[in-house]
């Protein structure tokens, strides 16, 4: 069946944080249960988020952590990838579902 | 062994190594010391200790424009003379700080501020704005704020302390003040809305944010209050550094001190030397002036990097362009700017731990770090390019 | 920790009651306190459910080494903060200059003790749940803010 949601693509609220249990060789972000179910993703689930012309693809993990912003992201390389040099931290980014996440 | 963690600003004091085993150490405190160590190489060959630093010499030695980045994981020692070899060589120097939190730091340099065991020993209202302590400073809410019992506190966060979170998320340490009946957690979209709110509560009247009177409320209770800032602060300010400190001035009648919550291990050593000697925290010595990090990327020909892993930390617009340049990397552990970046020389120095000297803590205190055998230190790799000899 | 729900899931939902359970949802219940054994269950060990078999026996160890202490720490999501240390009521009575103060635990035998950056049960037998005179204490869990402390009885 023709998936709808393999379509979609909109503008995310992304924070970039500090996060031991999350950083890694492999690109993953916790993602709101609002943006979830918006993209139709589940826990384990692939998102690519691009910003300009440079695009990560993260595992997503549905998680209470990313109540209030839809996207955070663990610092490290890959939040680099996307990082805005005049606000890190904060920025936005374009998300779609995608098949397969970055690692380094 | 009794060593002192320098995994993050906390510098915990505590750390026992035993029968192979690390206790009381955080798991970043522990992946630091337990790490995979990076190998010493010259172009891509392993070689010894000595080697790497004599090929690290003759790059340095041959460069017309030398960056020298990091900084803010070593010790005091190693940052003095790492400002030394600047001032001889004209070279750049810059740490994390103009990207986190440097400009907190120098707020609170120009402030009166307490101690974090004198937080402990009698602090009531901790907020901590735009920071997530659970995971940048694991163990800053169960050593100095929110859970000790000491001092005058001694019925600990049941009774005796109050957490405020501001966030624009719900973070880890904003659930335990959302959980707690003596916690407030503050979702914020805009920090200049905050800053407003406070100073309109202290005149009685309503802003944004109404959850601020209660603990305004509550840091009349006490005689220490503070608001540590992390660098999610920083960003949410967009500038607004005034604003929020005429805030901390309206707010200083209420006892309330500020205190930042960096997360470098001695970032704060740094940003004191910097702000002594030159008086801003990215410098060209060559120039004689202060510069950005993008300029300080874009400008050099040699890059060393000391105890920092800016293919992790700096945005890659700008860290991606040492690429270009002939890289030192000093790192104890390896690090993806090592795997990815094709350095000239890889230095695999000490663990900082181990290193003996000093670091300043996020409050200013100067700890003396275990260990001192200078051989095989940062220290001795920064004293080897001054002097041009292993 | 498996709920019952999910133990019963992969369970052959027959209710044949060959085990001396009524039902298979009141095995399930047995299997998680230890009463009951995944041996009594004979049909789940035919070919046909020999997948779910795997599944259980997998899921049942985790039930047993919570059995051994009495809480579990999922070591995935601890982060070595040490609140769950500082907060413990017999941790600050016992060792009221270190544990207490937010340093390193020093008492003998201590409940729970970080270890190589992640908390561990050190000694059980002081925990205010165990013991003759046990009280519901919840503290360590509730100042866990990655829920890596649970207990067995909410399994």
């Amino acid at each position: 069946m023709f998936e709808f949601t393999k379509l979609m693509k909109f503008d995310v609220k992304v924070v970039v944080v500090k996060d031991i249990l999350h950083e890694g060789d492999t690109a993953r972000a916790l993602i709101s249960r609002e943006l979830a179910e918006k993209l139709g993703v589940k826990d384990g689930g692939l998102i690519r988020l691009t910003r300009g012309d440079v695009s990560v693809c993260f595992e997503a993990i549905v998680s209470e952590f990313a109540e209030g912003v839809d996207v955070v992201i663990p610092s490290g390389y890959f939040a680099s990838r996307l990082a805005d040099e005049e606000n890190p931290k904060l920025f936005k980014a374009e998300v779609e579902k995608c098949d397969k996440a970055d690692s380094i | 062994m009794r060593i002192v963690c320098t995994a993050c600003s906390c510098l915990c004091d505590d750390i026992v190594i035993e029968g192979g085993k690390v206790y009381h150490a955080c798991r970043k405190g522990y992946n630091l010391l337990r790490g995979e160590r990076e190998v010493n190489t010259v172009d891509g060959e392993k070689c010894d200790f000595e080697k790497a630093v004599k090929s690290a010499i003759d790059v340095f030695g041959n460069a017309k424009r030398p960056l020298i980045f990091g900084l803010d994981n070593v010790n005091c020692e190693t940052q003095k003379l790492a400002l030394k070899l600047a001032k001889n060589s004209g070279a750049i120097v810059a740490d994390h700080s103009t990207l986190s939190c440097g400009e907190l730091i120098k707020l609170a340099i120009s402030r009166k501020h307490a101690t974090l065991e004198e937080f402990r020993d009698r602090g009531y209202v901790s907020i901590y704005w735009g920071s997530n302590p659970h995971n940048g400073i694991p163990r800053h809410l169960s050593r100095f704020t929110y859970y000790p019992r000491s001092g005058k506190r001694q019925r600990g966060y049941e009774e005796d302390r109050f957490l405020v979170v501001v966030d624009v998320r719900k973070s880890e340490t904003a659930k335990i003040a959302e959980k707690s009946k003596s916690g407030l957690f503050i979702r914020v979209e805009k920090d200049s809305d905050l800053i407003d709110s406070f100073l309109k509560a202290l005149e009685g009247k309503a802003g944004k944010y109404v959850e601020v009177a209660r603990a305004l409320k509550e840091m009349e209770k006490s005689d220490l209050n503070a608001i540590f800032g992390g660098s999610g602060l920083y960003f949410g300010l967009n500038g607004g550094l005034e604003s929020f400190e005429g805030m901390l001035d309206r707010l200083a009648d209420l006892n309330v001190h500020f205190i930042p919550a960096n997360t470098k291990a001695n970032m704060r050593g740094f940003v004191e030397l910097m702000l002594k000697e030159t008086g801003s925290l990215c410098y060209d010595f060559g120039e004689g002036e202060a510069c950005s990090l993008k300029e300080a990327f874009s400008l050099c020909d040699v890059a060393l990097i000391v105890g920092a892993d800016p293919f992790r930390t700096v945005p890659w617009t700008i860290s991606s362009m040492i690429r270009e340049r002939e890289v030192i990397l000093v790192n104890s552990l390896k690090s993806v700017t090592g795997r990815l970046c094709g350095s000239r020389v890889k230095i695999s120095p000490e663990i900082s731990c181990f290193s003996g000297g000093t670091m300043v803590r996020s409050d200013g205190v100067e700890v003396r770090l275990s260990g001192g055998g200078k051989e095989r230190s940062d220290e001795a790799v920064m004293l080897s390019l001054l002097n041009q000899e292993v | 920790m498996p709920s019952p729900l999910d133990i019963y899931k992969l369970l052959p939902k027959t209710n044949c009651g060959k085990c001396g359970e009524k039902t298979c949802m009141s095995f399930a219940f047995k299997l998680l306190s230890g009463e009951r054994k995944l041996e009594e269950c004979e049909p789940l060990f035919s070919p046909k459910f020999e997948k779910n078999r795997k599944k259980l026996e997998e899921m049942l160890a985790i039930v047993e080494k919570a059995k051994e202490t009495g809480l579990i720490v999922n070591e995935e999501l601890c982060t070595g903060c040490a609140n769950c240390i500082v907060s413990c009521p017999v941790h600050v009575e016992k060792d009221p200059y270190n544990a207490a103060m937010g340093r390193g635990i020093e008492m003998d035998e201590p409940i729970l003790r970080i270890e190589d950056g992640v908390v561990r049960v050190v000694n059980l037998s002081l925990c205010r749940r165990y013991g003759k005179e046990r009280t519901l204490c919840v503290v360590c869990r509730e100042n866990c803010p990655t829920d890596a402390i649970s207990f067995v009885e909410e399994a």
